[in-house]
């Protein structure tokens, strides 16, 4: 037990520090820190101004109104920005398999998984935060939710779960690669279908919603959490969706050490 | 046709060439892509059939039906898995950062005319590959669909202008990397333009007038709206608006050339 929570705090000194090291590394060029936040917001409101006008051609969608689907997509526009400012770094894991990169982190003392996850910071990440919380904050307003004590301490608990659902499945994809030897193969469907967790899950055919909820839980990043904070729903149940991320977190990562169990390098 | 002219053509036909092949060779990708085509085009058609859903039957403010509108998407769909896009961005950016843009610059062939092949040749494989596959599925779907005679000559034209553009958009992009360390920001600003004044996921004749009329006097409109507006018979897509975009077409392979210029007279070889 011991050498375990000091295994841990290890890690845990080595992450801030490989953080640290990563956004300094970052603001020696503050130029293209502010170009690249600067088209990440293009990007944002890009975005949600195409879904907008998308949706507006109609009065109100499968019985949302256009402030309840902006409080949608600004909680997931962080929930998303905030699983990439720390998990960024398992997008390379195909790459650093099929390389044989993946060496150099299994030959440190140091949990890989741990050093891998903080290898990386996307500094892209800060204006998808300020953008999609104010998004969140001026919907939720403008739409009149009813924002209660419970609602307001269920919100960050929502995120933190949510980034975790999407670190799940990213990392679950990413893991495959130690058996399919594919880059980035799996990984590309998901980036591709994730900008469709913004919109509510009630747009969908049952079958589809139903792959939402249980394959690609897509459902669990915005559109249950929303539920509740929309007043739409008022089940005790909610409660438990924070823990949907790291419970689906935890198979995760018994899917990547069995796979750096089954790991040959590449011998490059 | 010269010598010297044949012998430039044949090498630009075995860079395009080997780019297929490329193309063949990365089967299990290639497939991945076009099952997440197919899911996005379900995707899609759930969307336009929910925002189409209670109106007043078929027809909307640009004067598209929800057909019209779910095979304009579907086909957008398509059109970013095969057309030049960000890969080639990447791609010239990695080359330019660890140096192997030099090696690339001692071929017998034009700098600029060499990624322009090399972009030709992969559209041309993922499309056998990916595109066509995607759209026969695609179409299964979306039955009936008919593509007037009338409108091909048409459709072709646009479609080699939206090339030539989103070529030409990528390649700046990428080419920026002489200039700035990332490139990333760039090629976020240009997806975001794609998709909101370029019509990537909806057609731009849904937008309000005012947008709309200012969204076509734009490059961006030319690598997806005018060709795909054509596909569906978008009454907005006229003879003015291709002629603007053959116009941006131009400009933009000049500017491409200018900056290849300018870019190269940067690069410094330190002999290593």
């Amino acid at each position: 037990m011991a050498d375990t929570l000091a295994g841990m705090r290890k890690s845990a000194g080595i992450a801030l520090l490989a953080t640290r090291m990563n956004f300094r590394s970052h603001l020696v060029h503050p130029g293209e820190v502010l170009l690249a936040n600067i088209g990440a917001l293009v990007q944002a409101v890009s975005g949600a101004a195409v879904f907008m006008l998308a949706l507006s051609a109609s009065d109100g969608i499968h019985g949302w109104t256009l402030a309840e689907w902006a409080a949608l997509t600004g909680f997931t526009t962080v929930a998303r920005a905030l699983w990439n400012t720390v998990f960024f770094g398992t997008l390379d894991i195909p790459d650093m398999v099929r390389s044989g990169e993946l060496d150099h982190y299994l030959v440190r003392p140091a949990n890989p998984l741990m050093l891998i996850l903080f290898s990386k910071v996307d500094t892209d990440v800060w204006i998808e935060i300020a953008v999609g919380t104010g998004m969140l904050g001026v919907a939720l307003h403008v739409g009149g939710a009813e924002l209660s004590g419970p609602v307001l301490l269920f919100i960050p608990l929502a995120l933190a779960g949510s980034a975790l659902v999407f670190a799940a499945m990213h990392l679950a994809v990413t893991a495959l690669s130690f058996w399919l030897r594919q880059d980035a193969m799996l990984s590309m469907l998901i980036w591709r279908l994730d900008t469709f967790a913004q919109l509510p899950m009630s747009f969908y055919p049952k079958w589809l919603m139903t792959v939402f909820s249980t394959v690609v839980p897509f459902a669990f990043v915005g559109y249950f959490p929303c539920l509740y904070i929309l007043g739409r729903t008022d089940s005790p149940f909610v409660w438990l969706l924070p823990l949907a991320g790291p419970l689906l977190f935890l198979p995760a990562v018994l899917l990547w050490r069995s796979g750096i169990d089954r790991y040959s390098s590449t011998g490059s | 046709m010269t010598g010297t002219l044949r012998r430039g053509w044949r090498t630009q036909q075995a860079i395009a060439g080997m780019q297929m092949k490329l193309a063949f060779h990365y089967r299990t990708r290639a497939f991945a892509q076009g099952i997440g085509a197919l899911l996005l085009i379900g995707l899609q058609v759930a969307l336009w059939s929910a925002v189409y859903a209670g109106g007043d039957g078929q027809v909307r403010a640009g004067g598209l039906t929800l057909h019209q509108t779910t095979v304009y998407a579907a086909a957008g769909t398509v059109w970013v898995l095969c057309l030049p896009g960000l890969a080639l961005a990447r791609q010239l950016e990695t080359k330019i950062r660890d140096g192997r843009i030099v090696s690339e610059l001692l071929l017998p062939t034009g700098f600029l005319t060499q990624w322009f092949s090399a972009a030709i040749g992969r559209t041309a494989g993922v499309t056998v590959l990916v595109g066509v596959p995607a759209s026969i599925a695609g179409a299964a779907v979306l039955h009936p669909f008919t593509l007037d005679p009338a409108h091909v000559g048409r459709l072709m034209l646009t479609t080699a202008i939206a090339f030539v553009v989103l070529f030409d958009f990528s390649y700046l992009i990428g080419l920026s990397a002489f200039f700035i360390r990332r490139v990333e920001g760039l090629n976020e600003v240009r997806e975001a333009l794609l998709l909101l004044l370029g019509g990537s996921m909806m057609p731009i004749s849904l937008y309000p007038a005012g947008l709309r009329d200012a969204a076509l006097w734009t490059p961006f409109v030319h690598g997806f709206y005018t060709p795909l507006g054509t596909l569906v018979r978008d009454p907005f897509v006229d003879d003015r608006v291709v002629a603007l975009g053959a116009c941006w077409a131009v400009l933009l392979s000049a500017a491409a050339v200018l900056c290849t210029r300018a870019a190269l007279r940067k690069l410094v070889i330190a002999g290593g």
